[in-house]
């Protein structure tokens, strides 16, 4: 893949707008459907990001600490700050390979998980997402229900908190750490050496499709579940914990 | 006897069928369709011990543990000789397949060893001693029919 540094520059047509309110999941998907080749700095803060769009698709993204696409959901969860297009240099190659909707998928899930301290909840009603308002806002809701059918299981009122989790990490398929909480640091490699046997062991019997795992000891119970995406969440819970929602989502 | 127990599993609507390994992966008996050989079915059995040793390396071991692919769950139940394996539909009756787990698992686990053990030895006799290996000796004095060779050469 080629990619445009000859394009590098800033265009000079069109306005120069400035959005007050705007949230930088707004300004992706507005740059990606506009299929635009930039480069733009992102300042909050202290912190200052790069995000490069290429033919529709954010394709690397630089951070303080995080290049690709780790760096892309750091810039992503900064809630306000300013963004101006810039010309630095384009990588050799891409560094992201997701798509910009699951981009946003992830950040809106680490989002929703750090803003409101759940990280699993269900809508009281179905009727929910469909009053949410905002074109990003229900356009999110519309990809998460494609990206995660799970997500469509019947309405509950049961909702899983932070606290009830000893654990929970979410692995991408390279094996690395997208996001975790609690003590993750076992769980991550006995779930992602767990699923790996697990695929294996259906592919052996005839049964494609890995996606779920549950596994019962005495004090706890594990659960890995294998998003669309191609990331595997892990979670630990108490063995009382009361789990029937997540094992209907999960489908175990 | 073990196939029999097993056959029970399949009472549960959606149950395709089961088999148990011993707690070295070995296979200790089937119940399942033929085209699950047993070759097949003792490389599920080590990776199912791999499963187990990476889920239980804290120390506790798992009580039963649910695999859910696109169209069917494998349930793993520890006993303490083995694991009793079971495959079946997605859309399987829960509760009634966690009973008939609990059941089967009481009946199969005392045999695990002893049919593990017993389905080793056919294999092992079944293969006729190779020439270039000493002959074992006649046994309890009888005369032993077979010309006893060494090397190839009679002796």
């Amino acid at each position: 893949m080629s990619l445009p540094a000859d394009r590098a520059t800033v265009d000079d047509d069109g306005f120069r707008v400035s959005l007050e309110g705007a949230t930088l999941p707004d300004f992706v998907q507005m740059e990606c459907l506009a299929q635009s080749n930039r480069v733009f700095r992102i300042t909050s803060g202290h912190r200052i990001g790069y995000l490069f769009f290429n033919k529709g698709q954010m394709i690397h993204a630089l951070s303080g600490d995080h290049v690709g696409e780790a760096a892309a959901l750091e810039i992503l969860k900064w809630r306000d700050g300013s963004v101006e297009p810039c010309s630095v240099g384009w990588p050799d190659a891409p560094t992201i390979h997701s798509t910009w909707q699951n981009l946003l998928i992830l950040s809106a899930q680490a989002r929703d998980e750090s803003g409101r301290h759940k990280l699993v909840s269900f809508p009281s009603s179905r009727s929910a997402s469909a009053t949410a308002t905002g074109t990003l806002r229900s356009d999110t809701t519309k990809l998460l229900k494609r990206e995660e059918p799970a997500m469509n299981a019947p309405p509950s009122s049961q909702s899983l908190s932070l606290a009830q989790f000893q654990a929970f990490v979410r692995l991408d398929p390279a094996g690395n750490v997208v996001s975790a909480k609690g003590d993750a640091e076992e769980l991550a490699p006995v779930a992602a050496y767990t699923a790996r046997l697990a695929e294996l062991i259906g592919n052996m019997l005839g049964m494609e499709g890995f996606s779920s795992l549950e596994c019962s000891f005495p004090k706890d119970r594990v659960f890995l579940h294998r998003e669309r995406s191609g990331n595997l969440v892990a979670l630990k819970v108490p063995a009382d914990a009361e789990v029937g929602a997540l094992r209907e989502r999960f489908g175990v | 006897m073990i196939t029999q127990i097993l056959s029970g599993m399949r009472d549960v609507d959606g149950v395709h069928g089961s088999f148990v390994v011993t707690r070295t992966g070995a296979l200790a008996g089937k119940d399942l369709p033929p085209m699950f050989d047993d070759a097949v079915l003792n490389e599920v059995g080590r990776r199912v011990v791999r499963l187990h040793e990476g889920l239980c390396a804290e120390g506790d071991d798992f009580d039963h543990c649910v695999m859910r692919f696109a169209d069917h769950k494998l349930y793993l139940r520890s006993v303490p000789n083995g694991f009793l394996c079971v495959l079946s539909t997605n859309g399987v009756n829960t509760p009634a397949l966690k009973m008939a787990l609990t059941l089967t698992s009481r009946r199969v686990d005392p045999l695990i060893v002893d049919a593990a053990a017993a389905a080793a030895a056919p294999a092992s006799t079944a293969v006729p001693p190779r020439t270039s290996e000493v002959p074992p000796p006649p046994a309890s004095g009888a005369p032993s029919r077979r010309q006893a060779t060494y090397r190839g050469h009679r002796v």
